[in-house]
């Protein structure tokens, strides 16, 4: 044991002593491993917000399928969903997209007595009178938007607007380019009267699945005189099974690239990791010289790394907290998420887990491993004599 | 053991207690999000969002599956969908459609 000690106290001398080497190591490491950090957190925190997204959604959510792709679904259903058993809830809803200036936003309609009072806004009030709308932060920043300004879109430049309140910014990051109305008014904005994107069926607990397997059958047996086109049923589960094959898609891809990425430092590592070589041949050969094993050096050096990696890990892994959760990311996450420009108008997901920062530490020892352990086992297996020249 | 050493292995004890209370710290904060103000609002408007996107750019399958479950721009005009489409250039990755049974074969009394 004493002999581990003494190697350890040994690398960790080298690593001083050798100060520059050891500071390059560290910050080549600490830029590898930075951008992994900031990736997997930024992906968990969204994935920790879809969930958010999923579980508190309807648990059935019902459109017309018009050619195999989503359509407005007709109101004449609300009561037909109303009536079967374990319903407890249902209400339409219209999600749709305009330009608002340059921007894209997301219009959603609901029912204003759905608007919880809980909900927490920046300015303004509630939705009160017909033409109210809330809007998020990021476009009431970017167009220095107040409660009270009035405006139109081109989509239906007939229907005015006002703006009643703005979203709190920390609800979520879809909030930000949002703009909540009446039902009835989306309907009118987008001269829709009478339908709505999806209808939302909230059911008893466990009941879900069976009635959304009825709502396809029984809609369709009933439907085949009218010839009405198919109705498209998703239940909780379904979503949810999206959201987990697409964000473990999505981090699998990333960590695929990452890989090769790591693979193509590795080289690279190995040259820097050479830097100040000829120093290390020097000392190699002095300490076989005095009667250190190969297998001594050997571990000597992987202690070194171990030591260099201990430091370099935790280090990136607080610079991508500092950076994500003081600076919001910048720079940095329009990488991860589209449309948000150069400094996000929401503070940015970020989620920092055990496993991706053990994965952090486990890949720059990986990679100080392979980029120094070959080398040093060639210098150590030459005569003394060679390597000290 | 020199003086040098003790202070480095004092530090690198810091850091890694810093690293780990910092790591328990944001768990521990994300668990209280869940009486916070994303439950209310997505509560309020019946679930919205689930890709890493922020406005519904071009595919609404980036956005939510919910709202648009096929990538459709897959099925214009131009095969194998618009070239500059952002969902095909600027990510690799995407939600995939489940698919879905639609078949029933029935056997036919010859």
């Amino acid at each position: 044991m004493n002999k581990h000690l003494n190697l350890l106290f040994t690398a960790v001398g080298n690593i001083l002593r050798n100060k520059v080497r050891s500071i390059v190591l560290a910050l080549c490491l600490i830029a590898v491993l930075f951008p992994f950090i900031c990736a997997m957190a930024i992906s968990e925190g969204i994935k920790f917000q879809s969930l958010i997204s999923v579980e508190e959604g309807a648990d059935i959510y019902v459109t017309m399928d018009y050619f195999g792709s989503n359509a407005p679904i007709s109101l004449d259903y609300l009561d037909r969903f109303r009536k079967m058993e374990g319903v407890t809830k249902v209400f339409p809803r219209i999600v749709g997209r305009t330009y608002f200036a340059n921007r894209l936003a997301t219009i959603v309609g609901i029912f204003p007595e759905n608007l919880p009072k809980s909900i927490r806004l920046t300015q303004g009030r509630m939705l009160g009178e017909k033409g109210d709308v809330i809007i998020g932060e990021g476009l009431a920043k970017e167009f220095r938007l107040q409660p009270g300004v009035r405006f139109s879109l081109s989509t239906n430049t007939s229907k005015l607007f006002r703006v009643a309140g703005i979203f709190d910014s920390n609800a979520t990051i879809w909030s930000a380019n949002l703009i909540l109305m009446p039902f009835e008014d989306a309907a009118e904005f987008f001269k829709m009267k009478g339908k709505a994107t999806d209808i939302l069926i909230y059911t008893r607990p466990g009941y879900a699945p069976f009635l959304a397997k009825e709502i396809q059958e029984k809609m369709e047996t009933s439907n085949l005189d009218q010839a009405e086109p198919p109705l498209r049923v998703q239940d909780k589960t379904l979503v949810k099974r999206y959201f987990e094959r697409g964000f473990n898609y999505k981090a699998g891809v990333f960590t695929a690239l990452y890989t090769v990425a790591f693979a193509l430092v590795i080289p690279a590592l190995l040259i820097i990791s050479g830097f100040g070589q000829t120093e290390r041949r020097k000392e190699i050969g002095i300490i076989k010289a005095t009667g250190w094993q190969t297998q001594e050096v050997m571990e000597m050096v992987a202690l070194e790394n171990l030591v260099i990696s201990l430091t370099s890990a935790p280090i990136s892994i607080l610079l991508a907290m500092v950076w994500l959760k003081w600076f919001n990311g910048a720079f940095i996450a329009q990488f991860f998420i589209a449309e948000i420009g150069l400094m996000a108008p929401f503070p940015v997901p970020s989620r920092f887990l055990p496993l991706p920062c053990l994965f952090a530490f486990l890949f720059a020892i990986v990679l100080t491993m392979v980029g120094s352990l070959y080398s040093t086992w060639k210098t150590a297996t030459v005569p003394p004599v060679e390597a000290m020249r | 053991m020199g003086r040098k050493i003790r202070f480095y292995f004092f530090f690198l004890v810091i850091l890694v207690a810093l690293t780990i209370s910092a790591i328990a710290l944001d768990q521990y904060l994300w668990k209280r999000v869940h009486t916070d103000q994303m439950v209310v609002f997505q509560r309020m408007v019946g679930g919205v969002g689930m890709g890493a996107i922020s406005t519904p750019i071009w595919n609404f399958i980036n956005f939510d599956p919910r709202i648009q479950p096929i990538d459709d721009s897959t099925l214009w005009p131009i095969p194998g969908g618009y070239s500059y489409g952002p969902d095909r250039t600027a990510t690799v990755s995407y939600f995939e459609e489940i698919p879905f049974n639609q078949l029933s074969l029935v056997k036919m009394n010859e």
